[in-house]
Order: C-alpha cells, then structure tokens, then sequence
C-alpha cells in the first residue's frame, strides 16, 4: 500500500516587509534533526505569506500515532519554531477487494478455516452464487448449514445458517409388494397376517382375491387387509364385514365360449359384471345375468340379493375374432374402426369413421398430421393446411345479361349483383382486351357488343378468392312469322318467332304481343298485315290477305309493285296462263305462271302508265279485269 | 437413501420410517381387531421410537399425552370416506423426536407444562383445528409442513407461548396467523394464508431485534376492506397477495413481491376457505406465481421440493388400501372374494 500524508500548510513570512518564504523542511517524529536537515519541500513564489498543500510520503512507518514537524526559513534568513500536528497511520480495508473464499459446515463449527470450502466465481467484494452441497453422512432429521467467506485481505465473515430437513424422498412410484389380511382380530401385528400375492405395480394396483373362509363359524366377520411398499412402510388396514350363510348365494358362474351366466337366478336379484384384466372395472350396462363378452379375457360378476353381495370368481371367456380384426366385438364388415378397438363405435362428426381412428376429425379434406387447423367447423373452405380461406357462397353473385339491341349497335349489358357487401373488383374480359371496376353491391358494364366474355371477381385482402364467369351477349334475331288464314272464321293464325314481343297491324288495327302464336279478326276483303319484333333491325313481315273465293287482282291501281291475282282458293297450286291486253286490245304479255297457295305474281313494271286488261284462264273459265298502272 | 441439498434454499424432502420400529394398530371403531383401541394406552405400552397406527374412525380418540418418542400416523385428516380425529396432543417432557402426521386435530397441539424443551417434532399432513402452541419449555427443532392449521403460536402471551426455535414452516394452509418469537432460525416458507388475518397474519414477537422474511406465500383474501399483512419486523420476499372481494391488499413490505395479483389457483378462486374436496391449490400454467419465487420456484404449496401438500391429508409415504367389493355373504368354507385397490400415493 502506497502511505502518504497530504498536509496544507499556511506560511508566513515574518512582519518585515517584502520578506519572502524561500524554504520549508520537515521531519516525522524526531527526535529533531536540526534545522535545516529535515526534508525540504518546495514552496510556490510569495510575498511572505503563502497556503500550500503537500503530499509527504509515510513509508517505513508503522501502523499507530505518528507526529509531523514542519518549519520555514525566511529567504537567505531565519528559521521559524516547528508546527507539529499527530496523525495515525492504519492498513485501510479497500470494499472492492474481492471475496476469496468460502467454507461451510453442518451443525457444529469446527473454527475459521477449518470449514468445507467453497469454490467462488469471480467478484469485486459483491457475489451471488448457488452451490450443491453434499449431505452424505448426515443423519435423517433437522440440521443447520453454515456458511462464511474471506475477503483478500484474509478476514472472515461472521457465518450465516439456514435451517434444512433430510429424511427420504417418498416415492410414489414405489411398488408395493407386499398385503396381508387377517379375519375378525385380534390384530397379529404388521407382517404376521395371512400373505396375499400381489401383480406387478407401480405404486397403484386394483387386484382381486379369494380369500379362504375354512374355519369360520357362521355369522358375521370383518377380513382387515393391508399393504406394504417395497421400502417396507405398511399401510393402515382397511376392513369390510361379511357374513358366513348357509343359504348364502351362489357365486359361480357358467361360461359358455364368450358368454357368461350366473348360476343364481331369483327375482329381484342384480347383477353387475367386472373385468378382471382391467383393474376389475365395472363394465358399463353389463347388469344382466348373462354376459356376452366382446373381447377374450376375465370376468366376474357382483350379485346382490335381499341385502347380500356375493362376488365371483374372475371366469375366463374366449371370444372368436375371425371377423374381428381389432377384436374390439364389431365384425369388421360393420365397424366403423375395423383395425382399432372402439367398441362403442363413437362417430362423433358421423362420417363413418370412428372417433378413435379418424385422422381427418374436423373433414376438412386434411389429415390431422398436417393439418394446423385441426377444428376448423364444417364446410369451411381450408388450405392446403387445413386452415380456414376466405370465400363466399356460390350464391353470393347474381350476374344477368342484356343482349345487343340491334347487330352492331354496342349497346349491350351485364348487370352484376352481390349478395354480400364487400369491396369486389370486377374484371371483363373478352379477347386481348379488359376492364376493371370496382363495387360493393351491384356493378353494370355497358355499351357491349354481342359476344363471349370471361367477367371474374376478386375480393380485396382476399388474394386468393376468384370467382369467374363466362357471359354471352347476344344479338337480336330475325323475326319470322308464317300465317294461317281462316276464311270462313274471317281470321288469320299468326305463328311468331324471333323476338320478345311484336306489333301486328291489320289493316288500321294494332296490337301488341309476346306470345309465339296469335289469332286476328280480319274484317275486310282485301287485309294488309304487318309485323314488327321488339326491335326495328329485326326485321318486318307483311301479307295481303284476300278474303274471297272468286278470282281477284289487286292492287289496282299498280304502282310499282307486282300484281298479285288471287284465284279464288288458297289450295290451287297449278300454273295458270295469264295475259295483259291494252285497251285497244293489244296483246302486251302472254306467260305461264307459277300459282302459290291460290297467287300468282305478275310484273308490271315494264309497262307504261295506262290502263290494261288482264285475262287469266283458269279451270276453263276466262277471268278479266281492268288494271290502272301509275 | 438419495440425499440432496440446495443451497439458498431448504429443500424439504419426504421421510420414511425405520424398519426397525415397531408398529402397533389403534382403533376405537365398534367391533375392530386392532391390537389397542385406546390410543393412550397404546401410548403407554409402546417403546421410544414405535410407530402407532391409528386407524379412521367415527370416534374422536381424545386428548392424548404423549411422553416418549412416537410416531403417531392417522389415515387422513379430510377424506372423503373417513378421517382419523384426536382432539388434543399434549408434547410432554421426553416426546422429542416425536412426529404426527395424518390426524384431524379437532382442537390443539401443545407443550403446556413442560420443564424441558423438545427436539426434533415433526408435524405434517394435519388438520389443526385450533392450533400448535409452544408454552413453556418449547421446541427446539421443529417441521411443520403440509397442514392446515388456523394458528401457529399465539398472539395472547406472545412472549411465553411461541418459544419455538430451529423451525420449518412450509407447505401449509394457515387460516388465521404465524407468531414467531425466534425468527433468526425460523422459515415461513411457500405457506398459502387462506382468509388468514387481515392485519396481522405473521406477527414477529421480537420485533424491535430484527425481521423475519417471509418467503414465497401467497395471501388469499375474500374481505369487502383492504387486507393489510404488514406489521413491524416482518418483511416478505417473492409473497403475492390477492383479494377476491372489493378492497385491494396493502402492498407487501419488501422486494419481489406480487401485489394484488389472481393467483389463478386451479380451483379455488370462488372463496377462501379450505375445502378439502374441490379445491385445488396448484398453480394454473398462466399464474404470475408461477416460477416467481426467491430461487425461481413455485409460490404456494406447490414449490417441488419434493414434499407433496395434499388435500386429504394422507400421511405423506404410507401406503393407502381400500376394499372395492366384497361379498358379503358367503357360504361355510367358500371363498370370500374381494377387490382391493391401494396406492402408494
């Protein structure tokens, strides 16, 4: 340890003035080496009078009181007396100086030192540690640890104790080897009852015994039994009271293959059937006095009747399992398990496979191993993982179509409605081309032109859900209409196709319809029909129709179109000779005609405005009439 | 035998019994076969060191004396089926070395009168209805683990009736309080204070020399005011406390502590007084009490140090045996059959 001793001094200089302080000396306890031998020290600049401060080394001396002598001398002048100031020189425990050592003893302290030690980790004078210390040789009971550590500088704590318990772990999974039993009393004494041999057990066993009553007089009894574990600790007895009976009831039983019958049969007696090889558990249900046993093994029957219980032997029953694979009683053919036990066929989601061996419980389509979303309710769309994806019902979107009005006039429609309100984005597409509209309810896309589209919807922050549609917009047809006139009835049958609905002008009458068949008054000779569809590009349909049964031409005058001349009836179909003369009797055309349910067309184009004569020979009998061509 | 220590905690570690001590059968039950039925006597003719069954029964056995070095193993203080009842156990001079467990205490356990000062008494797995009391010369040496017990020691002449020193006090369900006069060598370890006192449920007689540091209990309240288990001298490191009802606890004096926290006890979170039947006083996964101790163990009964509290008060490392069926008639020289099960807890 480095000693020194800082000192601040004041010095003076004298009263004369100007006199300067030019050296300083001391000296430790003495005796006085004289002034001007002691150790100099060095004194700042002054003017007579200066404070300053030292430090002086205390090397070499030892611990306990010491005295510093310190005196100046006036520059080139006198000395001054010595001040003399005490001081005490002690070793300084330093708190960072670490912790060295550590030592422990049980019970009784055997001196510093003289302890267990302790191996400690590195410190600066502060540690937390954890130790296992042995306890070999200590006795079961109470004892006291000690502890204390050594600084560096070899100085010993005070100990601390902590009080701690030994004696044996209890050990629940100590087998127990050992019962005994013994009828009535007086108690033999732990180990001297009669042995009872026990199964192999790790600490828990449900055994079943026949205990021998050779001996016992009738009446009551109480048989005491108790156990020992493997360390040898017995257990307090328990006790049951029984009564020997002459007219006690029968206990045996008759086995036939798997079925078992108690040979006691009396009215009001109850049953109830054990299983040996299970820790002779009650098999639920099994309160018959037969029991069918599903599975081979060994069985027992409680019997109680008129306030006696008898119990019987464990019986054994052999089950035939040819068809039982898993030997659990359900043939194979109906068992919705047929490789696993599961004799109550518990199908809890009823898919016809049992609970036990159903590795797809929540039937999402994903085995149990793989999926992470085991429980996902039923008729969730899941992933490959079996979680749970976003979707909508097939139902969600209503799309309907508006086809183009006329070929060309880009005029149709696709209307889409959502049943449920979500941000959708709408994508038609139809060749190279696309568009995309956003909604939430309904959407329409217009200004169509007849053709096949793919429209597809996606759901926003659903990445995967995409639900597509394949749309025709259609173009209008052209109506076509074929007519059936009834002369008698003065009516026409109009047969319609092509379009949604029409109007049909007869005459100056007109009327609306959107039937595919319609029948007409016709109230004149001669009737123009006229039919239009729904649309004007469909097209139009006219018919004159003539109400007579004599020969007619008509129109008259003629402008432009043909002459129809009507023979009369609608079922002539020969060709008939026609001629046209000018009123001067010129013969201006002589033809062969082809004659069309009673018609036949001529053309008057070619002829000059004026006035004619047509002459038509038909059924030997000549027909003429008066044309005025405009 | 495997031994074990941890230092920075006391480890409390299950016991057993020496195969060289006799056992002898107690039972006051009408019509048993027991070697004594009356448990004083058999007290009388035992030697140092026996071990005295003493078998459930509808009777309470009594007050008893005990004068000599015994164990005196009960069935279970709470079973449901049966229980084994004395009313009182009188710690006499010459009953060092003398362990209870098993018994429904139905009133005290005392060392009233005694000149000279027990060592070594081993108390666990007990119903104690009213409480253990440390009169005159006291115990000097004392495990207390694994009971449910209204008081240890006494707040009414605290000074003469707690001199009780060198004592482990773990594992256990306390309902009312912990008086401690010497509590440089006691521990108040992993102790479950049930509805316990709500001022002063450890009281530190010298108070003024010192504090006692109670380590990893919980304080489990159901009051309409707020709880306050502090009191002069005692300090809690790593304790939790909780009240069911209205009023918050009063933070606990010391450091780690857990105030006002649910323990989240498997059962037992609807009140807070013991029932042996449905409580259960494990921790649930999700408790903050969970490793929350002062060397990371649990806080409560369950600290596995490998004494395990149960709530039937089964003698901790005795085998049980139970008949299942019997017949109860049988015929002359037929067989009686009968089903045991027995479990070595």
């Amino acid at each position: 340890m480095k000693k020194v001793l800082l000192l601040c001094l004041l010095l003076f200089g004298g009263w004369a003035t100007a006199q300067t302080i030019g050296a300083a000396e001391y000296f430790i306890d003495g005796p006085d080496p004289g002034v001007g031998n002691g150790t100099a020290l060095t004194i700042n600049a002054n003017s007579g009078s200066v404070v300053q401060e030292f430090t002086i080394p205390t090397t070499g001396l030892g611990e306990g009181f010491h005295s510093l002598y310190v005196r100046t001398q006036i520059s080139g002048g006198s000395w001054s007396l010595y001040d003399r100031s005490v001081f005490y020189i002690a070793a300084v425990s330093e708190i960072t100086q670490n912790i060295a050592n550590a030592e422990y003893f049980f019970d009784q302290d055997p001196g510093l030192g003289n302890g267990t030690a302790l191996a400690l980790t590195g410190n600066t004078g502060t540690l937390t540690q954890a130790f296992a210390i042995p306890t070999t040789g200590l006795t079961e009971g109470l004892h006291s640890l000690y502890i204390r550590t050594q600084n560096t500088e070899g100085n010993w704590s005070l100990y601390d104790r902590a009080l701690f318990y030994i004696a044996e772990f209890a050990d629940e999974n100590s087998p127990i080897d050992a019962a005994e039993y013994f009828f009535d009393g007086p108690d033999p004494g732990v180990g001297n009852g009669t042995a009872l041999t026990l199964d192999e057990n790790t600490g828990a066993l449900t055994q079943s015994f026949a205990l021998p009553t050779d001996g016992l007089a009738a009446g009551s009894h109480t048989v005491y039994i108790r156990v020992r574990t493997e360390t040898g600790v017995w257990s307090l007895y328990d006790s049951a009271s029984f009564t020997v009976d002459p007219t006690a009831i029968d206990n045996s039983v008759t086995v036939t293959d798997n079925v078992l019958t108690a040979n006691f049969e009396a009215t009001g007696a109850q049953y109830q059937w054990l299983d040996c090889g299970n820790a002779n558990t009650i098999l639920p249900g099994e309160t018959n006095r037969s029991f069918t046993a599903t599975q081979s093994g060994r069985y027992a029957v409680q019997i109680t009747f008129n306030g006696q219980t008898v119990l019987s032997n464990c019986i054994a029953a052999t089950v035939d399992n040819t068809n039982d694979d898993d030997s659990d009683g359900i043939e194979n053919d109906t068992d919705n398990c047929p490789n696993t036990p599961n004799p109550d066929q518990t199908d809890s989601d009823n898919d016809g496979i049992g609970d036990v061996c159903d590795t797809d419980a929540d039937n999402d389509g994903v085995p149990d191993m793989e999926d992470l979303c085991p429980n996902t309710p039923e008729g969730v769309t899941v992933d490959f993982d079996g979680c749970p994806v976003f979707s909508l019902p097939a139902s969600n979107f209503s799309v309907q179509t508006i086809g183009e009005s006329c070929i060309g006039n880009f005029d149709g429609e696709i209307g889409i409605t959502a049943e449920t309100e979500l941000n959708y984005t709408a994508t038609l597409s139809s060749g190279a081309s696309s568009e995309s509209f956003d909604f939430s309810r309904e959407l329409i896309f217009q200004d169509l032109q007849a053709g096949s589209y793919t429209l597809c919807i996606t759901v926003d922050n659903a990445p995967d859900y995409e639900q597509c549609f394949e749309v025709v917009i259609t173009a209008p047809e052209s109506i076509t209409v074929s007519s059936k006139t009834d002369l008698g009835g003065k009516s026409v049958t109009l047969a319609l196709a092509g379009s949604r609905n029409y109007t049909i002008q007869v005459n100056a009458q007109i009327y609306q319809t959107t039937e595919d068949e319609v029948t007409l008054p016709l109230d004149k000779i001669e009737n123009r029909i006229t039919v239009l569809g729904e649309r004007g590009c469909q097209g139009q349909f006219e018919q004159m129709i003539v109400l007579t049964d004599q020969l007619l031409a008509y129109p008259n005058p003629v402008v432009q179109d043909a002459l129809t001349v009507y023979l009369g009836s609608p079922e002539e179909f020969r060709s008939v000779e026609a001629s046209i003369y000018s009123l001067n009797g010129t013969l201006v055309l002589q033809q062969e005609f082809a004659v069309q349910q009673g018609y036949l067309q001529l053309d008057l184009n070619p002829l000059p405005q004026g006035t004619y004569i047509v002459s038509v020979y038909h059924h030997t009998q000549l027909f003429n009439q008066k044309i005025l061509k405009r | 035998m495997k031994k074990k220590l941890l230092f920075l905690t006391s480890l409390l570690i299950g016991m057993a019994l020496a195969n060289a001590q006799n056992v002898i059968t107690v039972d006051n039950s009408p019509g048993s076969a027991a070697q004594f039925s009356d448990l004083q006597s058999a007290i009388s003719q035992a030697q140092d060191g026996d071990i005295i069954y003493i078998h459930p029964s509808e009777v309470n056995y009594g007050a008893i004396d005990v004068n000599k070095p015994l164990s005196l193993i009960g069935f279970a203080h709470s079973s449901a089926e049966k229980e084994t009842m004395i009313d009182d156990i009188f710690l006499r001079n010459n009953a060092s070395n003398t362990t209870i467990r098993g018994i429904h205490v139905t009133d005290l356990i005392s060392t009233d009168g005694n000149t000279t000062t027990l060592q070594n008494i081993v108390v666990e797995n007990c119903l104690i209805d009213n409480g253990i009391y440390f009169e005159d010369a006291g115990i000097e040496g004392l495990v207390f683990r694994g009971n449910v017990v209204r008081r240890i020691g006494s707040t009414t002449n605290f000074a003469l009736t707690n001199n009780y020193s060198d004592a482990l006090i773990t594992n256990n369900i306390i309902t009312d309080d912990v008086n401690v006069k010497f509590f440089q060598s006691t521990t108040v370890k992993n102790n479950i204070f049930l509805g316990a006192d709500a001022f002063t449920p450890v009281f530190n007689v010298n108070d003024e020399s010192g504090n006692l540091e109670v380590q990893n209990c919980i304080f489990f309240y159901n009051r309409s005011s707020s709880p306050d288990p502090n009191d002069p001298g005692v300090v809690f490191s790593n304790c939790l406390s909780f009240n069911l009802s209205s009023g918050p606890v009063v933070a606990l004096q010391g450091t780690g502590n857990l105030d006002n926290i649910d323990p989240l006890f498997v059962e037992d979170n609807d009140n807070s007084t013991f029932q042996p039947l449905s409580d259960d006083f494990q921790l649930l996964d999700n408790s903050l009490a969970k490793a929350a101790g002062v060397n990371g163990e649990d806080l409560g009964l369950f600290d596995n140090s490998g004494f395990v509290f149960n709530n039937f008060g089964f003698s901790n490392g005795i085998p049980t045996v139970n008949i299942q069926a019997i017949s109860t008639s049988v015929a002359p020289g037929e067989n009686l059959n009968v089903i045991i099960n027995t479990s070595n807890q």
